[in-house]
């Protein structure tokens, strides 16, 4: 949960250029495939947390269960947290909030045979 | 011995980066494993039959396959999952390689001065005209497909392409992600045990995962290997040195090799060819018949040709051509290998062709036998099977 924001720091895009494939015909249906797809991913990964979170726990004598019911999330938890909500939506979203392609730059031609011709 | 990337050079993922990592290896292995055998199951049951009834015979090609399969919904989902899972792949090692970049750059550079004499080298070419099959899409939906810097001196390309093979593989390549490499190397070395290779040349070589073991499988000979990006050849010199295995990595396009006539014994390939045009194709062949010395051999680990596999098998491999930024893949797939060895010089009594054994997979002494067997085309020939995959290749003798 890094709250930095170094705007020195290099940025790699995350996605490719270009157009992203369709499958349905359906507006939408594609993007929110990707949605529930990171979410999943998201979900995933936070199900791994707890479970490592709890064995480690268990090794050091600590059961938490109850300890985490009645946890009472201070001010900076509150902030952190925020963070990281807004960092999970960016990435469940991300499809919809790439950066706008520039016109006439690289759209993907699905088309072998005339690349075959070229 | 092993190849792995030593954690001296690898990105450091967050224990979530991790899990992230390994679910999108699950998710691919999922939709490559039970979700196309269930757009198997459908095509058998349903889709063929329709098109049976409709024309008197069953599909022929893998294009009528595409043509009935693409608006049947078991299609639609495969592919949206696997487009996704494709772009999860780079999503989900490219944060860590940000967060490292410089750290990389630092330890590459230190590498590359082999104050341990291993004996590697790296010549970059900054003059290097980048192809247009590399710029023109972001190849395997890989953002910066495989050329983009991010800063001076930068890994970053190479270190993203290294953990998403691993993340891509599911455990396909190999522990080590050299199977391909193994595997190739190691069936020269069983099927032609008198041909002792002196210099050998790896083309469009990115990591050299697949470059490396030709080193250790041919360890007198001196081993060469280029591509086109700096950052993937700065990150595989790092690497080579790290694991101290000594390879010469050179910036260089297979079309126009600047390596003497008569040079080599072995110009390798894998999973090169089919992202090149075939210009550039017929290009790189006549450059390799070129620098090969009499006698040497050109070897392609590629993807079967459609000629050779069945319509429903053809469809499955031409996936990529149409969604994941790969729009050589089908033509290549679709030309005569034997006839681009051919028109490049090689003779056609000299032209070879395998389907082999993951050597990595499969004990010595199977795999000896494997080499000397007829070549097998089935649904486990060149795809990343979860149940098992078996590598092709093609290529000639000079001479």
């Amino acid at each position: 949960m890094s709250m930095k924001n170094d705007p020195t720091m290099k940025v790699i895009p995350r996605m490719a250029k270009g157009r992203r494939s369709r499958f349905f015909d359906a507006d939408g249906v594609d993007e929110l495939m990707s949605m529930v797809l990171e979410l999943t991913a998201e979900v995933s990964t936070l199900r791994e947390r707890q479970y490592v979170l709890e064995r480690v726990l268990e090794e050091h004598n600590l059961p938490v269960g109850q300890a985490v019911e009645s946890y009472q999330p201070t001010e900076r938890d509150e902030t952190l947290m925020g963070a990281d909500r807004e960092r999970l939506l960016s990435t469940v979203l991300r499809t919809l909030e790439a950066e706008p392609k520039v016109v006439g730059e690289t759209t993907v031609e699905h088309d072998p045979e005339r690349n075959q011709a070229a | 011995m092993t190849q792995a990337t030593p954690q001296e050079i690898r990105p450091q993922f967050t224990r979530d980066e991790r899990s992230r990592k390994a679910f999108t290896s699950t998710l691919r292995a999922h939709v490559l494993g039970a979700q196309a055998r269930g757009m198997r199951q459908h095509f058998d049951e349903v889709v063929e039959p329709e098109f049976e009834r409709a024309h008197g015979r069953k599909p022929a090609t893998s294009s009528e396959v595409r043509n009935v399969m693409k608006n049947e919904r078991d299609f639609q989902f495969f592919s949206s999952i696997r487009s996704c899972a494709q772009e999860m792949v780079f999503a989900s090692v490219i944060p860590a390689v940000e967060r490292d970049m410089e750290q990389l750059a630092d330890k590459a550079a230190a590498l590359r001065a082999d104050e341990e004499g291993v004996g590697g080298s790296l010549t970059l070419d900054p003059s290097l005209e980048m192809p247009d099959n590399v710029t023109r899409l972001d190849v395997h939906l890989a953002p910066g497909s495989f050329h983009a810097e991010f800063q001076d001196d930068d890994v970053s390309a190479g270190a993203i392409y290294d953990s998403a093979t691993r993340v891509f593989a599911f455990n396909q390549f190999g522990v080590d992600l050299n199977d391909i490499g193994m595997t190739m190397s190691n069936y020269v070395r069983l099927k032609y045990p008198d041909f002792a290779p002196e210099k050998i040349l790896d083309c469009g070589c990115t990591t050299g995962h697949n470059t490396l073991p030709w080193a250790t499988t041919f360890p007198d000979a001196q081993v060469h290997a280029i591509d086109v990006g700096p950052g993937l050849l700065r990150y595989a010199n790092a690497r080579a040195q790290a694991l101290k295995v000594p390879v010469h990595f050179h910036q260089m396009n297979a079309t126009n090799l600047s390596f003497a006539d008569n040079s080599f014994d072995v110009v390798f390939t894998s999973m090169f060819l089919h992202e090149l045009p075939l210009k550039d194709i017929r290009a790189f062949f006549k450059e390799a018949h070129r620098v090969l010395r009499p006698g040497g051999l050109l070897l392609n680990m590629e993807l079967p040709p459609n000629s050779k596999v069945a319509a429903y098998q053809g469809f499955h491999l031409d996936w990529d051509t149409y969604y994941n930024n790969e729009p050589f893949y089908k033509p290549f797939r679709d030309s005569d290998y034997q006839g681009l060895c051919e028109s490049a010089g090689f003779a056609s009594d000299r032209c070879i062709e395998a389907t082999i054994p993951r050597y990595t997979f499969v004990d010595e002494e199977e795999f000896a036998e494997a080499v000397h067997k007829p070549t097998v085309f089935d649904g486990q020939t060149g795809r990343m099977n979860p149940k098992g995959t078996r590598w092709y290749g093609f290529g000639a003798f000079k001479g």
